[in-house]
């Protein structure tokens, strides 16, 4: 990822970390640890298991740093695997209520209560996407990735990072729009 | 809802809110350190184990070698057994054209194949 004119990208970045270069390694972390964070909450729900899983992904992405043949792919891999041990983690934890504290405590104040309440079923519903689908939404919509580097992560085509998008579209407007229904 | 309402939505979900990023980034770097020291002590075990291996494997070769060094071939003291021809010679003459060795011998072979 080039970020501008003056940094260097991720290839370089990753060619010079594999040198040894301690500089690297800290503007590789600078670089995503805050969305990867962000990713990994959305997942999550919650500050503590967001930073566990973004440290964790950030640390699998630099040990597996040496099998990648190419270094650019270095977004695609930290997305993927955050992505993967933050499913993981929401598997692995006791059932629970579906929405986390953290996130939901950061809803703004001001926005009326069934605003709030139309965000809040939205979330329910994101998180009830197939996984593929939901990465596909989550680096495409947050992230803004294009769909070529969102297929990269998601270790599929470009095609079919499209039809994703579409399927998760659809499936969310309908669960909205059933739910509006309903009232 | 459209379709442009709703990722309008989805974004409007996307918080993003500040952390300790230093702390985060140094808790990496421990982590990567850590993991590191771990990845090349199991290198180390494994080629401490590979290397005892090779060792084992070597050793018994040796071994194997050394106890089949012992049985080679006869030394030559012993004479190898000929064939003793004769020739228009009649069966007294025959023995004593032998040497008392060579008769014990033949008394030997013919009992054992009697």
């Amino acid at each position: 990822m080039a970020t501008n004119d003056s940094e260097p990208d991720d290839q370089e970045l990753v060619a010079r970390f594999r040198r040894g270069d301690g500089a690297a390694f800290d503007a590789l972390v600078r670089r995503y640890q805050r969305p990867i964070y962000w990713l990994a909450l959305r997942y999550v729900g919650n500050d503590a298991d967001a930073k566990d899983v973004a440290q964790r992904a950030l640390v699998q992405a630099f040990c597996k740093l040496r099998d990648l043949r190419d270094g650019g792919s270095f977004r695609a891999w930290v997305y993927r695997t955050a992505a993967n041990l933050s499913l993981n983690l929401v598997r692995d934890r006791k059932p629970q209520a579906p929405l986390a504290d953290d996130l939901a405590a950061r809803e703004p104040a001001v926005e009326p209560l069934i605003e709030v309440e139309t965000q809040r079923r939205l979330r329910q519903a994101v998180t009830k996407l197939p996984p593929q689908q939901r990465l596909v939404v989550e680096l495409r919509i947050y992230e803004e990735l294009p769909f070529a580097d969102v297929a990269d992560a998601a270790e599929c085509s470009e095609d079919a990072a499209k039809v994703n998008f579409h399927h998760a579209m659809k499936r969310l407007r309908a669960i909205m729009n059933d739910e509006e229904k309903a009232k | 809802m459209t379709d442009d309402e709703l990722q309008e939505r989805l974004r409007r979900l996307g918080t993003r809110p500040d952390a300790d990023w230093d702390a985060m980034a140094a808790a990496v770097r421990d982590g990567y350190a850590h993991a590191t020291a771990r990845a090349i002590k199991l290198r180390r075990r494994r080629f401490a184990a590979s290397a005892g291996g090779a060792l084992a494997l070597a050793a018994a070769l040796v071994l194997w070698l050394h106890g089949h060094g012992h049985r080679r071939a006869l030394p030559a003291t012993e004479a190898p057994e000929t064939f003793h021809v004769f020739e228009d010679l009649e069966p007294g003459e025959m023995l004593e054209e032998l040497t008392p060795e060579q008769i014990d011998r033949m008394a030997k072979a013919f009992n054992k194949g009697a």
